[in-house]
């Protein structure tokens, strides 16, 4: 088959890669990421479609969903289906509509477990461990790898969906993504673990006291503190298990901990 | 007082990184404190606010069909209240008012997130009137739809600004209030909640990596360090 010659330059994609920099503004529950989505694409529909732009667009309002940061391999892998489409390609409106739906669920799902459940959760735990020791570069270390790897993974989605069409399929159903995925939600908990220590060692020390200058409590901890801090962990996860509201919870003990401190007093 | 508008447009800016962007970090209760507590001077009061309301909040993962508190609003809220006793009313009680500027930012995170939900409603009754469009053949999407995106990110800021300036009044009332009026009981009270802060973090993590691969990592871990912390 042959090859098409591909019309949008690494301006153009840039352009597109921009507005996907800003995809959930327009969310919504109707559509959800619909508006983004076309608004994306449309950047980089002019040169491919000319007059016809308008009418590919509007192909490309349905209902959109994808992992935020993974939309834009979505939105590059159509604008060169759309390409070859109208280049004389034998593929039609239901190829990609097909190609949509079969990407862009899947993706969803990693991109969440990848960034929300893994890479997030990894770069605060990062943050916490240097607020703990007030180590401002360690939070400005942070602040930029973590966003180095997001706004680099919007970007260059956008260039690497153009450039693999229909071989982004076979890209993601191969093991290294599960490999990654393991190795970052791996250094996740053993980072998790690092802070859980560093954390239950304050409590052992005495609460919020530890990480406040000396002398600025006028209560102790002590072992009721200490009790009450293991009671208070279990019955937290148990709770947050069941998706009660953590800043509820915590509220709510506010009384309790007033009778606690009523009673040791 | 003296930062009040800057604190607003600093919400709007922060929520456009949250619900609009590309969630960089920098709208997390840790790095909002930050940037409050170099505002008003008081870094150091404003990251402890902001490391225990992460150390709660980290158990609120932005996973599908969750409902989150604003955490923008919370922790600007929550770290300008702390700083604002400290820096400017003078309260020498440190832990009673980082204790009193995590309450303040938990509880104006929950109602932002509720005043917030109705007029996030009305922007999406419009944003769906597209689909209606789209049958539409005078309607150029390609036209129309760069300038649909930016309005809607423009509400999203303006509406952030609106929460959190009316948070923020409220907040500092609350704790302006509370830090004169309150007497020995109530001061001891609120510094043994806060006490039991560094828990609602070790309960959060435990929670975030409960997961069959990946306890006996975590586990491993906490073991390893607290074995170095406590032979050190």
């Amino acid at each position: 088959m042959d090859k098409v010659i591909k019309k949008l330059g690494w301006l153009d994609l840039f352009k597109v890669a921009l507005r996907i920099l800003f995809l959930q503004g327009a969310l919504h529950q109707k559509g959800m990421q619909n508006v983004g989505f076309a608004s994306a694409f449309s950047a980089g529909s002019i040169k491919i479609a000319g007059r016809e732009a308008d009418a590919l667009v509007r192909k490309h309002l349905g209902f959109f969903n994808c992992n935020p940061n993974f939309t834009s391999l979505v939105v590059g892998g159509v604008l060169r289906l759309e390409e070859e489409r109208l280049a004389g390609k034998p593929i039609d409106d239901n190829d990609i509509e097909y190609f949509k739906k079969a990407i862009s669920s899947p993706l969803a799902a990693m991109g969440d477990m990848l960034f929300l459940g893994g890479v997030k959760p990894l770069a605060l735990t990062f943050a916490c461990v240097s607020a703990i020791y007030h180590s401002l570069i360690g939070l400005l270390a942070v602040l930029l790898l973590y966003n180095l790897i997001i706004v680099s993974c919007r970007i260059w989605g956008v260039y690497f969906g153009y450039n693999k069409g229909w071989e982004l399929v076979e890209f993601f159903s191969g093991p290294g993504f599960q490999r990654l995925l393991s190795a970052v939600q791996i250094s996740g908990a053993c980072a998790g673990g690092a802070l859980t220590a560093i954390v239950l060692n304050a409590l052992f020390e005495g609460g919020m006291g530890a990480f406040l200058p000396v002398g600025s409590l006028s209560v102790q901890g002590g072992v009721p503190m200490l009790l009450s801090g293991g009671v208070l962990v279990v019955v937290a996860v148990i709770l947050l298990r069941r998706d009660i509201s953590s800043s509820w919870f915590a509220v709510f003990l506010l009384p309790i901990s007033a009778l606690l401190a009523f009673i040791f007093s | 007082m003296d930062h009040y508008l800057v604190l607003g447009i600093l919400g709007g800016a922060l929520a456009l990184d949250d619900r609009a962007g590309w969630q960089s970090l920098v709208a997390q209760p840790i790095f909002i404190s930050l940037i409050v507590g170099y505002i008003f001077g008081e870094i150091s009061s404003g990251l402890i606010v902001g490391l225990f309301l992460e150390l709660i909040w980290l158990a609120v993962l932005p996973m599908r069909g969750t409902r989150r508190p604003d955490q923008v609003c919370g922790a600007i809220v929550g770290s300008a209240s702390a700083c604002f006793l400290v820096h400017t009313m003078g309260d020498p009680r440190f832990a009673f008012v980082i204790s009193l500027g995590v309450l303040s930012g938990l509880l104006a995170g929950e109602f932002a997130s509720r005043l917030s939900m109705p007029l996030q409603h009305l922007k999406e009754q419009r944003l769906s009137r597209i689909a209606y469009l789209r049958n539409n053949e005078d309607w150029r999407p390609v036209r129309n739809l760069f300038w649909v995106h930016l309005f809607a990110t423009a509400y999203t800021f303006f509406m952030e600004v609106l929460v959190v300036l009316l948070f923020l009044a409220v907040g500092y009332a609350f704790s302006k209030w509370v830090s004169s009026s309150a007497g020995e009981s109530v001061v001891k009270s609120i510094e043994h909640w806060g006490l039991l802060f560094p828990a609602f973090g070790v309960a959060s993590l435990i929670h975030v990596y409960w997961h069959k691969h990946l306890t006996r990592f975590l586990l491993m871990s906490t073991v390893l360090i607290l074995v170095v912390l406590w032979t050190k």
